[in-house]
């Protein structure tokens, strides 16, 4: 699989790792910021913009990465009933096994 | 995507206007919130607006949390519906669920246990195949160590 078509399979869990870097620089940059100065009022915007707005992104992230883990599981269950409704539709023959082979495709 | 009878995600519509909602107004809310804190240098005030950023970020979390519960129980209740589904399957031939002795179980002589094969209680005793359901018309009972 080339790089192309594993971004295009793969581009929610891309977005939840580039949301969840933007968190971490934001994090990083808010640090820097209160770190540069002793005064708090100067400190405070920092706080906001650098620890609130990089914890959202860090946790708008980790959504999009648990919704893809969900879409996954939601497309193999599509394959286990498809497959299953093969198997009730076609006689089964006497060695074959049944559940083993359902494929999570 | 692949549509099935089952939807092609597992969230309904109004999910994702509650998830894209949630988020929108926190992102917002945290914005605002920087926006007020870095126009003033009144120290309370900015206390004032920091509230209003972890309000936004509350809000989002929440929107979070529930698009992520909504999923997750939209893909356990389908889980559940296609194990009902395989096990009220009409298969052209019967599954077994007796164990039969040719399944492997043996017993002891004299014994009212059942095990596997490899079980360590029965190796190197003379054993005999056994069905597990009744011995002589005495139920067997599960060995407590294999666990057949």
């Amino acid at each position: 699989m080339d790089m192309k078509q594993f971004l295009r399979s793969n581009w929610d869990r891309v977005a939840a790792v580039l949301l969840g870097v933007l968190g971490v620089i934001a994090l990083v940059l808010g640090w820097v910021g209160v770190s540069g100065t002793g005064l708090a009022a100067e400190q405070n915007p920092y706080l906001i913009s650098g620890g609130l707005a990089g914890i959202a992104l860090i946790g708008v992230g980790c959504t999009i990465w648990l919704s893809a883990d969900l879409q996954d599981e939601w497309r193999r269950l599509d394959g286990v009933e498809e497959r299953l409704a093969q198997l009730v539709d076609r006689p089964r023959r006497a060695d074959e096994p049944v559940l083993e082979s359902i494929d999570a495709t | 995507m692949k549509q099935t009878a089952a939807g092609p995600v597992p969230w309904a519509i109004s999910d994702a206007r509650t998830v894209f909602f949630s988020t929108t107004v926190g992102l917002v809310a945290i914005f605002v919130a920087w926006w007020g804190a870095s126009g003033s240098a009144n120290l309370s005030r900015q206390v004032t607006w920091l509230i209003v950023g972890i309000g936004g970020i509350v809000f989002l979390g929440a929107g979070n949390f529930f698009w992520l519960l909504a999923g997750r129980r939209a893909v356990g209740a389908r889980q559940a519906r296609t194990l009902d589904a395989i096990v009220a399957a009409p298969f052209s031939a019967p599954i077994s669920t007796s164990a039969p002795a040719e399944a492997g179980y043996v017993a002891l002589d004299g014994s009212r246990r059942f095990h596997v094969p490899s079980c360590l209680l029965v190796q190197g005793k003379a054993t005999k195949p056994v069905n597990p359901g009744r011995r002589r018309g005495v139920p067997l009972q599960p060995c407590e160590m294999c666990r057949p």
